[in-house]
């Protein structure tokens, strides 16, 4: 009983997709963002969609109605899925456009000082895949030697084995650093005041606009340290931003 | 009389070690310093309980006291049973004398175990400055110490208004011969400067004659912005340093200085009254505007700059009032500064954003920058120029787009035509996919699955290794497979019939495979014979001797051990066979 009830009910999950993207699409040709928003959130959230076409589709619907703030922050959100999602590039550079500064997102090599952030230029899969192709190389150097007794070396298994582990404590590395990367976000609302300290009563120190990119180095109950493009930094309310990895989650 | 006699014996006894009791001594470093010149005096103490040294008397002979170093120590003392706490302490003050001539410094009192002890007065001849050995004729001027090294503190103006800067310069003189040279702390203090906002620094190098020498010039500069009205005060620039030079035989020397500069007094001036729309700004300042373009399109932003350009403190010059445009949306002022490091010149820009509403042609009328200027002693106003500009309908239709900082009413105005957005995707496989983060952080299980590939390559690297010299090692692999063969016959010895028999087999077949030798018709004494060859250890010999024996007992009466007795005979022959195997390596190696 129970196993036929999972059964039905596994069956039933794909239609019910695929009836909610439906009546999201349909919402979004009729003019009905709201609605569309709406329902291509809760697929993304109770469905557990996080593909960057949904991603995608809010950044539309989100910049159809208006808010151009949450259109970038869908749109790198599908980036940080896909970095090749072309659609999702070739919007934003559009909303771009409109926003009043059309700020580049500052680049973290320069917020994080860290040497691996700086000077590793693979990303920890990348790194990750490069070690264990030099392991299965030295794998295969190693098999070849004993099955090909004539061959006359025992370096180049051992080269290989030792540029895999380097290659993977070099992936820690980058992990780690990943991990703890500042967070790219996107301003929401039309002006956020940047303070000096988390203390509203203070002169701001300057202004982010809808649509400015920024970075997030820290977050403390409901403030958060951004630094703007130019390495600005300073202390604003949680609300004021997006951050795009919270968009994808 | 020789009562007398007697009492001066005692009294020339008593003194001398009365005085060897005194706890309290003192001691300087030097006995001839030059004016402002620093010398040590070090004072110390001992005893159970010992307070400060009160040094009001030596402030009041006139001698300047830095800050004392400090250092103490406690020894326990234990005689005939009774244990004292003794501590010592010693103070060293880093002194220096202005007046010249012979100098006394008085008896300084120090309280040990609550009775007060003086130390001896001290004499220090204070002279104008050390003379220096620059083998010069005696005609010549002499050099001193304080020649070699100066310091002055010069500002540009001592009556100023209240925001107008004041540049402070602050130079030290240092001479260029005899490889002279001053050491200063790492960062050297600055003078306090309180009801004063400090704005940029610089330093610069420069070489000048003064008094006919030459000196080197290092020259920092401060740039004081006066806060309040009133008579304000630049400190003295005090610190302490070291000069170093070489004297005409090239010889090193060195002494201590304290450099001190006097303070600067400054008359701050109030602005008067205020005139509307007043920047705050204090200073001489020109103002200039850009427009991007004039041929404006209706939604579409431009940029228009107002550029304050001038002397004053950046911080205090405010925007000036935006240009009322009710045919255009404006958003900003963003703010840019720029500053020269050290110099009192910046310009600041204020840039909004235009968004024309309306077409037809319309006028940016000039902004007035209003700021006090010091040279005319009032305030100045100062106007950009007028922009006209035209604003065309946008291509679209009749709707706009509005950019940056829109009011709620005017976001609810936003429609877009013909943007060149691509459309949403329906495609549902598109929809449902997921890619794996590639630029994120790993989980556990990827992060380790090197691990995994390592334990592989190792099992693999271990498994080929024991291949390749099973292959390459004949000695080895003679071990190694009579080994194997031997434990696997052992293993079926246990519930055999003839278990006896073919344990006596596996043994004299492992020794024989072992040592390369025929095994048919190998009794137990030809084992023992052959192991004794090999030099394997006598109490091993015995053990499987013993074994071969007893199952050799077994076979020649004609009965078969009971399994009690085999399962005993196969656990010590495989303890013999492990044993041998290593043994014979151990040989062979």
């Amino acid at each position: 009983m129970t196993v036929a009830l999972i059964i039905m009910a596994m069956a039933a999950l794909p239609e019910n997709t695929e009836r909610l993207l439906y009546e999201a699409h349909a919402a979004y040709h009729q003019g009905d963002y709201a609605q569309a928003i709406e329902t291509y959130t809760e697929l993304q959230f109770a469905h557990d969609l996080k593909s960057p076409a949904l991603l995608f589709n809010l950044g539309n619907a989100w910049f159809r109605s208006g808010a151009l703030g949450r259109a970038i922050l869908h749109y790198e959100a599908a980036l940080s899925v896909d970095p090749d999602f072309n659609p999702a590039r070739r919007n934003l550079d559009i909303v771009l456009e409109q926003t009043q500064r059309k700020l580049p997102m500052p680049a973290p090599r320069l917020v994080d000082e860290r040497f691996l952030a700086r000077y590793y230029p693979l990303t920890p899969m990348q790194s990750l895949l490069a070690a264990h192709g030099c392991i299965v190389l030295a794998l295969i150097l190693l098999a070849w030697r004993h099955w090909r007794p004539e061959a006359p070396r025992f370096w180049p298994e051992r080269v290989a084995l030792g540029i895999g582990l380097v290659l993977y404590g070099l992936t820690l590395g980058a992990n780690a650093v990943v991990a703890d990367a500042p967070l790219p976000a996107v301003t929401q609302l039309s002006e956020a005041p940047v303070f000096f300290s988390m203390n509203e009563t203070d002169q701001p120190r300057f202004l982010l606009y809808e649509g400015d990119r920024v970075l997030v180095d820290r977050l403390e109950g409901d403030w958060v340290r951004v630094v703007a493009h130019g390495g600005e930094r300073g202390w604003t309310r949680r609300d004021n931003i997006g951050i795009v990895r919270h968009a994808v989650r | 009389m020789r009562f007398l006699f007697c009492m001066l014996i005692i009294m020339a006894i008593v003194v001398p070690v009365a005085q060897g009791q005194n706890p309290v001594s003192a001691s300087i470093s030097k006995d001839q310093v030059a004016a402002n010149e620093t010398f040590t005096i070090t004072i110390s103490a001992s005893g159970g309980d010992i307070k400060e040294p009160d040094l009001s008397a030596v402030i009041g002979a006139g001698i300047q006291l830095g800050s004392p170093s400090h250092q103490s120590s406690t020894s326990i003392r234990s005689v005939q049973g009774a244990t004292t706490v003794v501590q010592s302490r010693t103070w060293r003050y880093p002194a220096s004398i202005d007046q010249e001539g012979l100098v006394t410094i008085p008896r300084i009192p120090v309280t040990v175990d609550g009775q007060e002890y003086f130390t001896p007065p001290m004499n220090v001849e204070v002279t104008r400055g050390l003379r220096i050995d620059t083998r010069q004729s005696e005609d010549r001027d002499e050099l001193t110490v304080e020649e070699l090294a100066l310091v002055r503190s010069i500002a540009d103006k001592t009556t100023v208004y209240q925001g107008e800067a004041v540049t402070l310069r602050l130079r030290l003189y240092v001479l260029d011969q005899y490889y002279v040279n001053v050491d200063g702390p790492r960062a050297l203090p600055m003078p306090k400067a309180e009801g004063f906002y400090t704005g940029p620094q610089g330093q610069q190098t420069a070489t000048e004659q003064v008094y006919g020498r030459p000196y080197r010039i290092n020259e920092f500069t401060q740039v004081l912005y006066p806060t309040m009205p009133g008579d304000l005060e630049i400190g003295a620039w005090n610190w302490q340093g070291a000069i170093r030079w070489r004297d005409a035989r090239r010889r090193a020397q060195g002494a201590s200085r304290v450099f001190s500069t006097n303070p600067i007094p400054i008359k701050v001036l109030p602005l008067p009254s205020a005139p509307e729309h007043f920047s705050g700004a204090v200073g001489t300042f020109q103002v200039d505007a850009k427009l991007t373009e004039t041929m404006l399109t209706q939604g579409t932003p431009v940029r228009y700059t107002v550029t304050v350009s001038g002397t004053g403190n950046p911080n205090a010059i405010g925007a000036p009032a935006a240009p009322e445009l009710p045919w255009a949306h404006l958003s900003g002022p963003e703010v840019e500064i720029e500053q020269r490091g050290g110099a009192t010149e910046v310009i600041k820009e204020f840039s909004w954003l235009i968004t024309p509403l309306n077409t037809g042609e319309y006028t940016i009328p000039a902004v007035e920058y209003v700021h006090f200027a010091p040279p005319i002693r009032n305030f100045r106003t100062v106007r950009t120029r007028e922009f006209d500009v035209a604003v065309q309908a946008a291509p679209e239709s009749g709707e706009f787009i509005a950019v940056g900082g829109a009011a709620e009413e005017q976001r609810s105005r936003i429609q877009v035509f013909e943007d060149g957005l691509t459309p949403i995707i329906t495609d549902y496989k598109s929809l449902t996919a997921s890619a794996g983060p590639m630029a994120g952080p790993l989980r556990w299980p990827a992060l380790f699955s090197p691990v995994a590939s390592l334990f592989l390559l190792g099992a693999v690297g271990i498994i080929l290794r024991q291949r390749d010299r099973l292959r390459r090692d004949s000695g080895y692999a003679r071990r190694y497979y009579a080994k194997r063969r031997c434990l696997q016959q052992l293993a079926a010895v246990s519930g055999a019939p003839d278990g006896t028999d073919r344990l006596y087999q596996a043994m004299t077949t492992f020794v024989a495979d072992m040592l390369n030798v025929n095994a048919a018709g190998l009794t137990s004494s030809d084992v023992a014979a052959l192991l004794r060859e090999k030099d394997i250890e006598p109490a091993l010999i015995s053990v499987v001797a013993r074994l071969l024996r007893a199952c050799e007992r077994a076979r020649y009466a004609g009965r078969q051990a009971a399994s009690e007795e085999v399962e005993a005979l196969y656990d010590a022959a495989t303890d013999a066979v492990h044993q041998l195997h290593d043994g014979f390596r151990e040989v062979q190696s």
